[in-house]
């Protein structure tokens, strides 16, 4: 890991972004209105996509090159393409919590939530097990401040810390983990890692078995710590416990934050360290995640029939559709495992992700525009005859949910459909008979698993359009929220419509993150790769005696 | 073997020395003036006799976080010196000319800006500069 | 006596984290799982140095482990100050630290 001056040219959105956040952080102990900070990040913002499209699009766009390694980042499509997306995250939370916090706090909350898009779209791009790792903190930290700062009463206390023991634990199973694929390469460069557990047998892999340690232990003990602690931030079963309590202890909007920011930043993570670390190991990666997958679907989804808290189901929500990302992450490490096209696993992963972010977005959105700060709307029942007292409401949160159970045209059909048909390619052209059963079998849990999906979330549209209303609700949670569930809404139907931008745009990224990638280098007489670490201790300075 | 132990030798020494010394200079030239406050045991201000499972002030908590955060912030900035140092060190060796070519030639090979390593810190120190202010304003030294 | 190798280090780092997971497991006091989360991080940077070291590599520098080492003590230190905090809100609301009494929320 080496930086200079390249690296920080290409991480300009990042640094103003941080700065910003500073200087709301700052800001806010002079200037307390709630409504000029909220004005400010999302100038901010805009201004980081600008730089991100304008400075940077041109330079990773062109062509189909792998993109550029520097220092400890990774310039391809997958990370901008991401980046875009962390942006839209940030700005769509942003406005869902306009309203959602107490006045004094505004500029905390948004500062804090700034901080958080940071470490996303750093995860996105990240080339290094250092930078990995810390910009998944620079997600988790500013995820316990949020759900702190959200409310200060009993079930918002235990929530936060419900989820910050679980987490830390994760994130420390991860870095354990991580400790072992260091171990094994003797380099903390990603690409580094991926290549030299391809070249078998390693210096390392040697010394290790000159101890008595088979390597081959080590890797599959770095598989599972590493499955444990992303499978976390995914929400995957086991390590599901905590959404359901969390869910319902903490605010909408930062329910909206918990079931979408670390479940992006979980897939990124896959993709760039367990799908490309493990070549090895991908025969055993893929059947440990293709049962969790299964397991994570099912339970997720059964477990929502008989739910009648509504963040609660839609916790479950967020479980069951954490099972069906592990269906194209699992594809895509049966493909790494043979030479020839790939299944289009990662691309499915990600159309499904970003789907899934919209919609749930959308319907925390909506749930939160029809509360007000003393009365949040908790119960299915609650949105009894919803058609007709809040028509408006009712119908995007319909939209919404009908993608979440992907319903054709809506976006959530085609993450689906890219999802299974991936399983069903892997099964029909598969290594084995046994792989082949296998894969099937998953297409078919998946599909019946949609089938199950679409009960509940049927159940509560139905609930919105034949039941008579109880009571009209206050629907006091600010134009904020109501902009987001319009544009989550439109964007549902808009990627439904023409889900060609989307896909392809996903299969751009997944063909850049296996390309080769060259160093950055910006003068072209500096052709030859230069030794990226620990070049400049080539000339040993004179030793002092201490 | 005792040539390596001797500088730990040589600290143990002086340490104790040190120490010693402090304490006789105290007793030799400090002025003894007794008062019952005086001769309570030090408990940092508060009455040392009471319930061991008492409560603090809770601003006692908040100063003590924002300890905690700036004191192991701290951590980045030794192998940043140590670094920079050597660096430094190998400039101020004029004579071993040889030195700073094959320095230059890193320079080169790498593309390591001074500028750029001494400005990454002071960003950073900038960073924990908005940390304090943001403490200040938000009144936790106010007692 | 043998010579102390790579795997003595790792033993050292395997038995910090299993303590610590058995101290995040087993405490109810909220500062007690605190302890153990420093135990389980702790761990994982042994490995990370250990790794890094000149005992597995005569050519490595280590710095690499070393590095991640630094950034995960200071990690954790902020880590801490957030966990207080959520310590201190739930205290609060609570008036225990006792993580058993966390059993509002459940569906």
């Amino acid at each position: 890991m080496f930086v200079d001056s390249e690296t920080i040219r290409f991480l300009w959105p990042e640094l103003i972004l941080v700065l910003c956040a500073a200087w709301i952080y700052l800001g806010g102990t002079f200037r307390g209105s709630r409504r000029w900070w909220v004005a400010f990040a999302l100038a901010a913002y805009l201004l980081a996509l600008g730089v991100i499209l304008g400075l940077e699009g041109p330079a990773t766009t062109s062509g189909d090159r792998g993109g550029l390694a520097s220092g400890p980042i990774l310039v391809d499509q997958l990370g901008m393409i991401c980046r875009c997306f962390a942006i839209l995250v940030g700005i769509l939370l942003t406005l869902l919590m306009s309203k959602s916090t107490r006045h004094d706090l505004g500029s905390e909350y948004q500062g804090t939530l700034m901080l958080l898009v940071v470490g996303l779209m750093l995860v996105a791009r990240a080339n290094d097990l250092v930078l990995l790792f810390v910009s998944l903190e620079l997600i988790s930290v500013p995820t316990y401040v949020l759900l702190f700062l959200g409310r200060r009463d009993r079930g918002t206390s235990e929530a936060t810390l419900k989820y910050f023991l679980l987490s830390i634990l994760s994130s420390a199973m991860l870095l354990y983990g991580m400790s072992f694929l260091y171990g094994l390469t003797g380099t903390t460069s990603l690409r580094g890692i991926q290549a030299a557990v391809s070249t078998q047998p390693s210096v390392a892999a040697l010394s290790f078995a000159s101890l008595g340690i088979s390597p081959d232990a080590l890797i599959y003990l770095s598989l599972v710590f590493l499955v444990a602690g992303l499978g976390f931030r995914l929400a995957a079963v086991p390590f599901h416990f905590y959404a359901p309590d969390v869910f319902q202890g903490v605010t909408h909007a930062n329910a909206a934050l918990l079931s979408v920011v670390p479940k992006v930043a979980g897939l990124l993570a896959f993709t760039r360290l367990v799908i490309l670390g493990f070549p090895q190991a991908a025969s055993q990666a893929w059947e440990i995640l293709l049962v969790l997958s299964i397991l994570t679907m099912t339970l997720g989804n059964v477990c929502a029939l008989w739910q009648q808290n509504l963040r609660r189901l839609l916790a479950y929500s967020s479980i069951a559709h954490a099972g069906y990302i592990l269906i194209g992450i699992t594809v895509a490490l049966a493909d790494s495992q043979r030479a020839g096209d790939s299944q289009g696993g990662v691309a499915a992963a990600l159309v499904y992700v970003v789907v899934y972010a919209v919609a749930a977005l959308g319907s925390f959105a909506v749930l939160a525009y029809l509360g007000s700060e003393q009365n949040e709307v908790h119960g299915v029942d609650e949105l009894a005859g919803l058609a007709r007292t809040r028509p408006f409401a009712a119908t995007a949160l319909s939209i919404c949910m009908f993608s979440l159970a992907g319903l054709p045209p809506l976006a959530g059909f085609w993450g689906k459909l890219v999802l299974f048909l991936g399983a069903v390619q892997t099964s029909s052209g598969g290594l084995t008979v046994q792989v082949m059963q296998w894969f099937m079998i998953l297409a078919i849990a998946g599909a019946i698993n949609a089938a199950i999906g679409a009960a509940y979330y049927l159940r509560v549209i139905a609930t919105m359009f034949f039941r008579a209303p109880a009571k009209t609700l206050d629907a006091e949670g600010g134009d904020g929220a109501a902009v987001v569930m319009l544009v989550c809404a439109s964007l549902v139907v808009a990627i439904g419509l023409f889900p060609g931008i989307a896909l392809n745009l996903a299969r751009k990224a997944e063909a850049s993150l296996r390309a080769p990638v060259s160093l950055a280098a910006q003068d072209p007489d500096r052709s030859q790769p230069r030794p990226v670490e620990h070049a400049w201790h080539a000339p040993e300075p004179p030793r002092t005696n201490l | 073997m005792s040539s390596v132990l001797l500088p730990t030798l040589l600290l143990v020494i002086a340490a104790t020395l040190l120490t010693l010394g402090m304490l006789a200079a105290g007793m030799l030239f400090g002025p003894r003036r007794t008062s019952a406050v005086k001769e309570m045991p030090y408990e940092s201000g508060m009455d040392p006799i009471h319930d061991a499972r008492r409560r603090f002030d809770v601003r006692f908590h908040l100063v003590a976080i924002a300890f905690l955060v700036f004191d192991v912030e701290l951590l980045f900035l030794y192998p940043w010196a140590v670094a920079n140092r050597t660096w430094l060190a190998w400039l101020n060796q004029a004579n071993h000319t040889e030195h700073l070519t094959a320095m230059a030639e890193a320079t080169q090979a790498v593309h390591v800006n001074p500028t750029l390593v001494f400005a990454e810190i002071m960003v950073f120190i900038g960073i924990l500069a908005v940390g304090y202010a943001y403490a200040w304003r938000k009144g936790i030294f106010r007692w | 006596m043998a010579p102390i190798t790579v795997a003595h280090y790792l033993a050292v780092g395997a038995v910090m984290f299993v303590a610590g997971v058995l101290c995040m497991v087993t405490k109810r006091n909220a500062l007690g799982v605190l302890m153990g989360v420093e135990l389980v991080l702790n761990g994982a940077n042994i490995n990370f140095v250990a790794f890094g070291s000149k005992l597995l590599r005569a050519e490595s520098l280590g710095l690499d482990g070393q590095f991640i080492a630094l950034f995960v003590i200071v990690l954790a230190a902020g880590e801490a100050a957030v966990a207080l905090a959520i310590a201190l809100n739930f205290y609060n609301n609570h008036t225990t630290i006792d993580v058993d009494r966390a059993d509002d929320l459940k569906g």
